[in-house]
């Protein structure tokens, strides 16, 4: 599901818009779960970011360290990684669940005018008889390209972000 | 009652090899957090964690629970985080200010030195040791001393001074200091917290280990550095910082070879000339002119060609000085290590060096780290390899040489520094001079 909760959004996206970005963003976790990374990136504009922040209300990305903060180059070396098959902490498949809750277009960013979308998620990681969950909250921020949405930043604010953590393969 | 006794102990370590269990029983755990851990100095935090009188810091030395706090008169002192009536904590969370300690339980309250503040309705002490000694009844302070703005302690009393136990590894934390141009460091950033399913040892064994890098991470070198073949093909072809630091490790063996391991007294060691990771850097050269306008052209060139890639200050913490980095180990359980990462910011550099030093800092140390995540994997299979009898003997003969006394220096080709972590690691537990 997809509300409009901007005033201005709601009389400037179109139907087939809203569509497409709810079709965009149930893709972008469902192509994790399956573990189709290049299709996955497809989802993502040329300039993007994919960002878990480390600590509740994280403003910056460059003076605080980070659970994920990747541009294009490192999730391609990641993905390139994910898909070798010689990771040795890779071995056992290790298998993922998203949930997402209604999605919600928060209005416009100021300085790149990409679209805000914000949502509520579960996901569920299993590998070699251990089971972990995660939760919190997604931030997507979308730009229409050659009349397709893409998304230009993923943020992944997860409740425990300043815990301690064991190793994160995977996108969350 | 422990069945180990300092014979059936020094029983456990031979040349060139260590019994399985070292790593793996739980008494030897228990003897090492109270006789390792409990003896040494232990690295607790950074002065620039408690900046002004009140700030405290919560942490642990040999797992007890600790506070770094600083009284009104400016000094930092490390206490025991426990109520001396029924023991609670009395700070809960992990760092605060606070004018007065007060627990949370009967309102017991101390001074942010330790004393004994007040306690509710002292009538009830009269004439009770309470009542007769209300000084002894605070929270102690451990044995502390701050080495350039460094802060240890010690819960033992006999421990020498922490300038003479950081022995020649002490250079790391000068060559921290001095590559600020103000001589001036401060914890910023914040901090990663990560439960490795290991036996602390195990960690501190890799530190300066060059054989591993190419086969624990061959899937990060290969994916890294096919990436940095599609950057140079680009117009703006500047090489990322985080692949250069993953593709680091594709260094061959001759290359490692040539890298030098300086061991030291208590246990301690260190890496040099792994790499100079920032010589390409625009903002690298403003913080050489801000460098040598601080400490002239030759310190400066000497500063930065301390080129130390870890530190081990052994038994609790490892530095990386040239990225700014300070990890600190407390050994949980067995098979549980939790290790925490601290970036230092120079003051007076420019911003960019600490971007760098964050780059690496999530590069090398966040959960997502596509480095750590093998590494991690290795130590836990080794843990997981030597749970169950069979295979006794663990081998540490790579560039043994029996004749030898003592094993000053080698390369990062040889396992001479963790024969060294050793010899301190029997002189603990057996209560013998380092």
């Amino acid at each position: 599901m997809i509300v409009v909760a901007n005033q201005n959004l709601r009389s400037s996206l179109s139907s087939a818009d809203l569509e497409q970005i709810q079709l965009l963003l149930y893709r972008e976790t469902e192509m994790l779960d399956q573990g189709q990374y290049d299709e996955w990136l497809q989802l993502f504009a040329e300039q993007c970011t994919y960002w878990v922040p480390a600590t509740p209300e994280q403003t910056d990305p460059l003076k605080h360290v980070s659970l994920f903060y990747e541009d294009r180059d490192l999730m391609e070396t990641r993905i390139a990684r994910l898909q070798a098959g010689n990771a040795h902490a890779l071995a056992g498949a290790l298998r993922t669940s998203h949930v997402t809750g209604t999605l919600v277009v928060e209005g416009t960013d100021d300085d790149s005018g990409d679209i805000i979308v914000g949502t509520r998620f579960l996901m569920t990681e299993y590998q070699r008889d251990e089971q972990r969950q995660f939760a919190g909250s997604y931030t997507y921020h979308l730009r229409r390209i050659d009349e397709v949405y893409r998304i230009t930043l993923k943020r992944v604010d997860l409740i425990n972000c300043d815990s301690v953590f064991e190793p994160l393969q995977v996108y969350v | 009652m422990t069945h180990f006794d300092h014979n059936s102990i020094r029983g456990l370590v031979q040349p060139g090899r260590v019994h399985r269990k070292v790593y793996t029983d739980p008494e030897i755990f228990t003897l090492e957090v109270e006789r390792v851990f409990g003896r040494t100095w232990n690295y607790v935090g950074h002065q620039s964690q408690v900046p002004n009188p009140g700030d405290y810091f919560s942490t642990t030395v040999a797992n007890r629970p600790v506070i770094m706090v600083r009284h009104s008169d400016g000094r930092i002192r490390v206490l025991h985080n426990r109520c001396a009536h029924r023991g609670a904590k009395v700070i809960a969370g992990r760092s605060g200010n606070a004018k007065l300690l007060r627990c949370c339980y009967h309102g017991w309250t101390y001074h942010t030195d330790g004393t004994l503040h007040s306690i509710p309705r002292p009538s009830g002490y009269t004439g009770t040791p309470v009542d007769a000694h209300q000084s002894t009844f605070g929270m102690p302070a451990l044995n502390t001393e701050c080495y350039r703005g460094f802060v240890f302690a010690s819960l033992a009393d006999t421990a020498g001074g922490l300038e003479e136990f950081l022995a020649g590894a002490g250079k790391s934390l000068d060559n921290m200091v001095d590559r600020s141009p103000l001589g001036e460091l401060e914890v910023v950033g914040g901090c990663f917290r990560a439960m490795f399913r290991n036996n602390w040892k195990i960690y501190l064994e890799n530190l300066h280990d060059g054989i591993h890098p190419l086969t624990v991470h061959q899937s990060s070198i290969t994916a890294s550095q096919a990436q940095e073949r599609k950057v140079a093909q680009r117009a703006d072809a500047a090489p990322p910082l985080a692949l250069q630091i993953i593709s680091a490790n594709s260094q061959t063996f001759k290359q490692m070879e040539g890298l030098q391991v300086n061991c030291y007294r208590y246990g301690h060691s260190d890496m040099r000339g792994f790499r100079n990771p920032l010589s390409d850097d625009p903002a690298y050269f403003d913080y050489i002119t801000a460098l040598e306008e601080q400490h002239g052209r030759s310190k400066t060139a000497e500063i930065l060609d301390t080129n130390i890639h870890n530190v081990c200050f052994y038994p609790n913490a490892s530095a990386h000085p040239s990225f700014l980095q300070m990890r600190v180990i407390t050994p949980v359980a067995v098979d549980r290590t939790l290790v925490e990462v601290w970036s230092f910011r120079l003051r007076g550099a420019p911003e960019e060096l600490f971007h760098r030093t964050i780059v690496y800092a999530n590069t090398v140390h966040s959960p997502s780290s596509m480095i750590k995540a093998d590494d991690l994997e290795s130590y836990r299979r080794v843990q997981d390899g030597l749970t169950e009898p069979g295979l006794e003997w663990i081998s540490q003969h790579r560039g043994l040489d029996e004749n030898a006394s003592g094993e000053p220096a080698g390369s990062a080709l040889s396992e001479h520094y963790i024969r060294n972590q050793y010899r301190a690691w029997l002189s603990y537990m057996c209560e013998v001079a380092a």
